[in-house]
């Protein structure tokens, strides 16, 4: 029936074209919205993970209240207080590093970790100055914990193990205060002591908050300005394989009070995001899909009825309910397939093109210089099971009318 | 062993109304038959029940011996490709297809289209229209298409040949045209041809003319000539 099939298509061509059109653009623009969607989203995830590391471990203490002082000041008395305590930590920090640095040392999942200490400073060059997160590194762990080398723009990030006091700053920050390698920086803490230092290097993660509001510096340095000598606040960890990284965090949970987080529960707005946004891509080819699905199963339920009396002498000749089927089933099986096979080409030819597209504007979120595209195997199988399956259920409940028909009732009627 | 009925009845709908009323006759292999009669007198719904087109509500229908209610529905479907032949008073060929595959279309179903092309060329040539073969049938005469529709019917030399008021959309010339076909058929290959027609004059051609009446047998006579 195959032959017939064709030529029933063939027949009526612009007919089958637009119903192949339906089904191309549908498969072509769930590649093309899936290929950018998650082109970017991997960006995304890649240095969301290089900026936050595959897991972190970080001092989570609760504020100081009425209750954190029971105890300490009347022992086994009732204590009311006038203006009850209400405060924070200071400087947040892990309560016994060390203990952390052993047992990541010994864990086989994990490929490197860099303490670290962020302190809050104003960071001033000439009448200009902007607050920022003043995170304090050792150089050489840091650069194997995460792709800071890969992100450095100018100079070198490995000067800041030299111990001077050099900092290394995002390349937002230093836009807007005007910054050069080589130039020198006031670092004012939170009790307003300055401190003059070096500008080793510029950095760009391309994520703008992190560029526009962090900058790097020794270890030492950074905790003496934060007046909290010897203190870690957060440990950044890398896993040879990320995947691992929320049951890792689970794990270590486990030993401590202090937060460990994977870098997907860390950027948990960003995950919901994508789950929505998969969503979205997915309601949107259905939608897509379900309305060439409908163009289709129109055509082909009007050539059943036109073709009842043809339907009937085919069925005098001995052709079976089954060969009628196939007839028509076949009909939307080679739209669904050919629509698919040709959304293929259409969207990524789309998909090329958009590639050469140069991306300006600062509101973008991340630096990037062109549209990305991510190129994957399953956006393809994906969308052509979907066109297929359209095809198949467009031509089905029609194919099944026609093989009900009685060929008897159709002469009778036709006479 | 020919086609052998026995008490033959069909009513549609609800209540019931009766179409075939008891009708029991035999046709012999090789018989020319006519069955003619009034509008609505039953001969086509007769002709759907001898071709086993349309079972009927009671009665037994025996083609060659073989009781029809009883085969499987694919036995019959292979009983009415090899055996039965089938014209109707509209051509109802495959608009899509040319005049050559829409004849080749029986045997497409067993995959012997390429084996039986000099077959069908050969009808063509016997029902002169072989000049139409690469044609789609929207582009030739309704002569040549009926003429056409009967080669189909005739392409895998059935022993039965079914014709429902055959001349019925045709001029009178190709309305003869149409009868010396299968007087021809008849004559030369015994194909046993059952045809309803209400044109006495192409019922007169016919070995034996059986005539129905509000669903009963009203006559049932053989040419004595033929």
């Amino acid at each position: 029936m195959f032959f017939l099939a064709v030529r029933q298509l063939l027949s009526r061509p612009r007919q089958t074209l637009l119903a192949l059109m339906g089904i191309t653009l549908g498969t072509a623009a769930f590649l093309t919205i899936s290929g950018i969607m998650l082109g970017f989203r991997q960006l995304l995830i890649n240095q969301l993970i290089n900026s936050t590391a595959h897991v972190s471990i970080s001092a989570d203490k609760p504020p100081v209240t009425e209750h954190s002082l029971d105890g300490v000041f009347f022992p086994g008395a009732l204590v009311h207080w006038t203006v009850p305590p209400f405060a924070k930590d200071e400087s947040p920090h892990l309560e016994y590093p060390q203990g952390w640095f052993d047992l990541l040392d010994k864990a086989p999942e994990v490929k490197a970790y860099s303490p670290q200490f962020t302190a809050q400073v104003l960071l001033a060059r000439t009448k200009l100055s902007r607050p920022c997160q003043l995170v304090g590194v050792r150089a050489a762990k840091q650069a194997l914990a995460t792709d800071i080398l890969d992100d450095m723009v100018a100079g070198n990030f490995m000067d800041l193990d030299k111990g001077g006091f050099e900092v290394v700053v995002g390349s937002g920050l230093a836009e807007k205060l005007g910054i050069r390698q080589g130039d020198t920086v006031n670092v004012t803490d939170a009790k307003g002591q300055a401190y003059p230092a070096k500008v080793a290097g510029i950095c760009q993660t391309g994520v703008n908050d992190v560029d526009d509001s962090t900058a790097y510096g020794p270890l030492d340095f950074v905790q003496r300005v934060g007046q909290a000598p010897g203190e870690v606040s957060q440990i950044v960890v890398r896993l040879y394989n990320p995947d691992l990284a929320r049951q890792m965090a689970a794990q270590w949970s486990l030993l401590t009070k202090e937060k460990v987080q994977s870098w997907d529960e860390a950027n948990a707005s960003f995950t919901n995001v994508f789950k929505i946004q998969d969503l979205v891509r997915f309601i949107l080819i259905f939608v897509i899909l379900v309305v060439a699905s409908f163009g289709i199963y129109n055509i082909l339920n009007n050539m059943v009825n036109q073709k009842r009396g043809e339907i009937a002498i085919l069925r005098s000749m001995g052709y079976e309910e089954g060969d009628i089927t196939r007839l028509f089933l076949l009909q939307g099986v080679a739209l669904g397939a050919l629509g698919g096979l040709l959304g293929m080409v259409l969207g990524t030819a789309f998909c090329l093109y958009l590639q050469t597209i140069p991306i300006t504007g600062a509101a973008a979120i991340i630096k990037v210089s062109h549209v990305l595209v991510a190129w994957r195997l399953p956006n393809y199988i994906y969308g052509f099971s979907m066109a297929f399956l359209s095809g198949v259920l467009s031509g089905y409940f029609p194919a099944r009318a026609a093989s009900r028909m009685s060929p008897i009732d159709i002469l009778r009627s036709e006479g | 062993m020919g086609l052998k009925l026995n008490d033959i009845r069909k009513s549609f709908g609800t209540p019931p109304v009766n179409v075939l009323k008891g009708i029991s006759f035999e046709i012999k292999d090789g018989e020319f038959v006519a069955l003619t009669g009034r509008s609505g007198s039953g001969k086509s719904t007769l002709l759907y029940v001898l071709s086993s087109l349309d079972p009927p509500t009671s009665g037994s229908l025996k083609v060659d011996g073989r009781e029809m209610e009883s085969l499987a529905p694919s036995d019959l479907h292979q009983f009415r490709n090899l055996h039965m032949g089938f014209v109707f008073q509209f051509h109802y060929l495959l608009p899509e297809l040319t005049c050559l595959e829409n004849i080749l279309m029986p045997a497409r179903k067993t995959g012997r289209q390429v084996e039986l092309q000099k077959d069908a060329l050969k009808l063509m040539r016997d029902f002169e229209v072989e000049h139409v073969k690469d044609k789609v049938p929207g582009k030739i005469s309704g002569g040549e298409r009926q003429r056409v529709a009967i080669a189909r019917a005739l392409l895998l030399k059935p022993k039965y040949l079914f014709a429902d008021e055959p001349t019925g959309n045709l001029d009178s010339a190709s309305g003869e045209k149409v009868m010396k076909i299968f007087e021809q058929v008849n004559r030369k290959h015994k194909t046993t041809v059952i045809m309803v027609t209400h044109d006495m004059g192409y019922a007169n051609r016919a070995k034996r003319r059986i005539g129905l009446k509000d669903g009963a047998v009203e006559f049932d006579r053989k040419s004595k000539d033929r």
